[in-house]
Parts: C-alpha cells; structure tokens; sequence
C-alpha cells in the first residue's frame, strides 16, 4: 500500500480527498491530476497576450460553479469585466464578485481573506504584470489555497515560467491555429508532458457574417458608412426594437451562440 | 434581576450568578454577587452580605433576623420610634405582634416586611432600553496608540450587542467618535454588509478600520453611537447547518474587505439596457443596502443572447487609439478583420458633448491570435476597445 500522499512520479497523482473539478475538455480532464481542476491548490495559467481565449478556455467551469449558486470572485482584473459577455458565456453575472487591489501585499491579503472565508467557487486573480511578484507571494497564496474548497486561478505572463512557483499546477495558454488554444501543462503532480493539448474553444461571432471584402472597408472608407446608414436605418424601422444595431440583423436567423453549444 | 423563572434553563444558581460576573467583567464592570429569595430591601441585604457584613444566609427567611432595620427602606419614618422601643434589628420587630404592628405604623410596614421575607409575591418593573444608543467613556490614560482605542471599544461594542439582543435588532453602521482635548473631535464610522449584532464581526471591522487609521492626537475619551437600527430577530438555527450561514459568511467577507480596501473597491456587476457598450456594465459597489442578499435582482430580458456572444470579456475603460500600419490598424502588428461592421450610433438623446457614439465594431486578430474588439470612428480613426479572453 503507498500512502495518498505519494505518488509514483510516472503516474499522475490522483488524491484521494478532493477530487477536481471537471474542466469539460476531456482530453486535458485526463492530463490533470484528480481528473479536473485541483481544488484547494494554486493553478497558474501562464498567457502572454490577452485576448486568446484564456476565459473562454475557463467558462464553462465558471458556468457550472455559478448554476450550482456560487461566488466567483475576479481579484484586480486588467480591465472592466463586460458582464453581457460572461452572461453570454453562460455565467451569471451577479455571482460575480469583483475586488479591486492595487498593491501586491492588498492583492494578497485579499485572496488570503477570501480563501479563509471559503465562500467562492473560483477565485480568479492577475498577478505580475510588472513582473514584481516575488516567489514568497506565490508561496503565501499556495498555502492560504491549500486551506479552501473552491478553486484559486492566477494568470500571469510567459515571464513567469522562467521562475520556480510553488503553484502545484502550472501551464502554458498557447494560440493555435485559430481558432483553437493549445495547453501546455509545464508542471503538475505527474510525468512531464510532451505535447500540447489542443483544446477548441467557442469563437465569438460565430454567428456573424464573415467578412468578405476585408480590404474593401479599410481601402474604401468614404463610402462605407452612408451606405451603412441608410441600410441601419432601414432595417431599424422593420425592427420594432431599437436594440440591435442594423447591419447585424441578416445574420440573426442562423445566429448560434457558443454559450448554446 | 429576578432568575427564579430561568434558573432552571441556566442550570442553577451558581452557574448563572458566574455567568452574571463573568459578563459584568467583559462590560468593565465590577461585581459581587449576592442572592436572596426577594428582592427590594431583601436585595440590598443580600448585598450587605456580599460585601462581607454579614455571616452566609442564603436565601433563609432567618437569614434576615440580624440584619438592621434600616435595611427596609419602608420603616425608614418609624426607625426613630422603634428604637426607643429597644428594636434594632428585623428579628427583634418580627416578634411584635402583627396587629400591632399595622394599627401603629400601617400595613406597608407588614407588607414590606413580608416582601422582604418573600412571602409576597412582588412584580416588576419592566426594564426599558433606551431608543438610542450612546455610550461615552473616558479612557483610564490618554490613549496615543491604535492598540489602546481597540482595546476601549471592545466593552462598548459589548454593551452595543446587549443592546441589540434585547431590542432584537441589529446594526449597519456604527459611528465611532475619538473624543481629543479639543475640537475636531475625530470619527469614523464602521459599516457592516448586512445587519448584525456580532461582536465578533464588529471588532473584527474595528480593527481592520484601525490599521489605516492615524490618531491625530492623543485622545481622552471615546464614543459609540447608533442612529439606526434595523430588526432582525432571532433565527433558529437550521439542523443540518446549511441555510443561512454562507450569506452571512460572504457578507462577513465583503465588508471586511471592504474596510481595508475601501467601500467602492468591493463591487458587483449590473448590466444596464444601453447601446453604448461603455454604459452598459455598472460596477455596484456593494452597499450595505443593497447587500442584503448579494442583490438578487430579478433577471431582466437583456438583449438577444446572441448578440451578447460578440462582446468582448473586457473592456477597455478608455478606448485605445490604434496605429496604421499598411493601411491597417495595428496592434502588436497589423490587424486581421474577422467580422464586422456592427454599427452602434446612440446618445444623440444627452445633451453632454461626447455622449454621441458613431461607430463601426469589427472583430479583430491580432498577429499573436488574440481577437479584439476594435472601431472606427466617422473620422476613420481606429480604437481598440476589448479583448475576447
């Protein structure tokens, strides 16, 4: 018998006591230790550009913590969080917490409070961006995780996966071919792992006319957006809503969103 | 106080009167305990007896017959007469005959001396809690550190739960007031993400209010008040511990952050009906009205959820201006236009200069895959304005 605590290091490590949380990518459901997310343990998801689906890459877990009635706490996010967007994706926008902090040691005390009042599902933090986190924040953060039901994400830039982390699991977000991600896990309890998953993420504007005369609105700007008006304009008037800007509307009948997928 | 009706709940008169001390102490009180079957004059011989005058009689009817007469504030008029009969003490003037007694000094005096003895049943007045709460202290020492005020408030926010218990109300906000040798007086208010009574939620805002806190002078004297109160009774607790509780715990979380963080830094997110994609997220700093419940607002019929899918998951708070680069918008390298023109033109209702928005959103690849949400303006200037994370 060996004990839960050790594993052999070519197998993944498969904790008897919180089992994670489904991440609904199968493929890299089985790359993770626990068959999911680790609860109560640090996830460092390395990204170097915003923007390549790092939150559509997390949504649905987000989706499933929110239906099931729980908090997901966004510490010190970049920007303002467009919450038709989250809605759109499926998250409920009013289980939605989020927390300003602009020092490091604020950032810290924060999540440390949250983690001992165990009341969120996800707590999702950005860390880094000047690249002053010191390996001593990371480990106070890993230690407070370690105490919490819920799952605790921290993104932070490629930079970082240079610097040892005491975060159990950490990984690359990686753009593919569009548009796809591609994850690579560079540290997890478990062998080390080759190759990247490709993982497929919704896209958003799926249901929006592709654009076909890419150059022509760039090259011609003078006439596009008369003729843009008037055609706004007229379909306004069929539409008795005023809510769906024009040049939208030929779209809407085959629209599907990821959010339905 | 009269226990006879709960000292069975307490589980006895020894352990309540500890409870009694051990209570008293916490308020900064100091307290003997004595017990006596009545109370009135009763009580204040019980007293005597705490204070060491008198040998141990508890609740004896003999217990009394040492005791002076003075101690029944009734014969108070007729000690003088007493005396020079020879009777000093309530032994003594029990052996005189009742009828007696009541024809030379009136039936009060039997009266209070059977209430003294208990064999009256006596009632009450009821207690009345004061409608507002104020509390002034003064220090025992100038206090000049954080750690010394703390330390003051504490039996204060316990006298302010009492109050609340027996009101069965709880409290948003406290205001704390510093009282220093001269005006300004400094004060600072605590809030609380929902009503309570916890003394433990209190201090533990106290002292996270304290941290930022920096006494001007050294301070003499220290305040409490509560204006408003809000009623929350006693909930009974839910067996298997699963109700309530989370609430309570994330509003505990809120307004702790909340109090180091500042009050407009714990927010939630409200979507607004509106064209312009700048207006449509409200941040709702979580007041502690709107608290009561993480605000379950009714789930309004936002627009076509479809259209929502093409929204970026953040938003710039400022658009930024793009460059050109081969006659394309460039960011980190020229742009890939994905799909677009959704034209968004509103706000010509606002008379404030640059609520107008005329636009033309595309979504964009960025050479390193990312997708943005970009527009262009009538004046053919490119803005980046979001990222589809």
């Amino acid at each position: 018998m060996i004990h839960p605590a050790v594993w052999k290091g070519q197998s993944l490590h498969q904790s008897g006591i919180s089992s994670g949380i489904s991440s609904s990518f199968r493929l890299l459901d089985r790359e993770l230790p626990g068959n999911g997310w680790p609860r109560g343990s640090l996830t460092e998801l390395l990204v170097q550009h915003m923007g390549i689906g790092e939150l559509r890459f997390l949504a649905p877990t987000l989706r499933s913590l929110t239906q099931a009635g729980q908090h997901i706490v966004l510490l010190a996010p970049p920007h303002t969080p467009y919450a038709p967007a989250f809605e759109a994706m499926g998250i409920d926008h009013r289980k939605i917490l989020v927390v300003q902090a602009d020092r490091p040691i604020d950032k810290l005390w924060a999540v440390e409070q949250s983690i001992k009042s165990n009341q969120f599902g996800a707590l999702i933090t950005w860390l880094d961006h000047q690249g002053s986190t010191r390996p001593e924040l990371i480990r106070r953060l890993q230690l407070a995780a370690s105490t919490t039901q819920g799952l605790v994400f921290v993104f932070r830039p490629f930079a970082a996966q240079d610097h040892p982390s005491p975060a159990p699991l950490r990984m690359l977000l990686l753009p593919r071919r569009y548009p796809d991600l591609a994850v690579q896990i560079i540290k997890r309890r478990g062998p080390v792992m080759s190759a990247p998953i490709d993982i497929a993420i919704p896209v958003p504007g799926s249901g929006l006319r592709p654009l076909q005369d890419h150059d022509a609105i760039i090259a011609a700007p003078s006439a596009a957006p008369t003729r843009q008006t008037a055609h706004h304009h007229a379909v306004d008037r069929m539409h008795s809503s005023p809510s769906l800007p024009g040049s939208l509307s030929p779209a809407t009948a085959s629209r599907r969103s990821p959010a339905h997928r | 106080m009269e226990v006879s009706a709960s000292l069975r709940l307490w589980g006895g008169e020894k352990r309540l009167m500890c409870k009694v001390i051990h209570g008293s102490e916490g308020l900064g009180w100091s307290a003997d305990d004595a017990l006596a079957i009545a109370s009135g004059s009763t009580g204040r011989a019980a007293y005597w007896q705490a204070l060491g005058l008198q040998e141990h009689c508890w609740n004896l009817p003999n217990g009394l017959e040492g005791l002076p007469l003075s101690v029944i504030e009734e014969l108070h008029p007729h000690l003088e007469i007493l005396a020079r009969m020879g009777i000093h003490t309530i032994g003594q003037f029990k052996k005189l005959p009742r009828h007696g007694i009541t024809r030379r000094f009136g039936a009060s005096a039997l009266n209070a001396l059977d209430a003294a003895e208990g064999r009256r049943n006596e009632s009450y007045a009821w207690i009345e809690q004061p409608a507002r709460f104020h509390l002034e202290r003064e220090l025992p020492a100038r206090a000049e550190q954080n750690e010394m005020i703390e330390r003051a408030f504490l039996p204060c926010l316990h006298a302010l739960s009492a109050w609340l218990l027996a009101r069965q109300a709880g409290v948003m906000a406290i205001e704390l007031q510093l009282l220093h040798d001269g005006p300004p007086h400094s004060r600072f208010e605590l809030r609380c993400a929902g009503p309570t009574r916890d003394v433990r939620r209190f201090s533990r805002i106290l002292s996270e209010r304290l941290i930022r806190f920096r006494l001007p002078r050294p301070a003499y004297g220290i305040a409490i008040t509560v204006n408003e109160v809000i009623d929350l009774p006693h909930r009974t607790e839910d067996f298997l511990g699963n109700g309530h509780e989370s609430e309570q715990a994330m509003h505990e979380l809120i307004e702790r952050l909340q109090a180091r963080l500042g009050t407009d830094r714990v927010c939630q997110l409200s979507i607004e009906d509106e064209h312009r994609p700048e207006k449509v997220v409200h941040y709702n700093v979580m007041e502690p009205t709107s608290a009561s419940s993480l605000r379950r607002t009714a789930a309004r019929p936002l627009h076509d959820i479809g259209q929502m899918a093409h929204r970026p998951a953040w938003l710039l708070r400022q658009p930024l201006p793009l460059a050109m680069q081969q006659h394309r918008p460039a960011y980190h390298g020229p742009l890939q236009l994905l799909c677009g023109p959704e034209r968004i033109e509103a706000g010509w209702w606002e008379e404030t200069p640059g609520s107008i928005v005329q636009r033309d959103y595309f979504i964009a690849r960025s050479a390193q895959q990312s997708l943005l949400w970009i527009f262009r303006t009538p004046a053919h200037d490119w803005y980046l304005h979001g990222f589809f994370s």
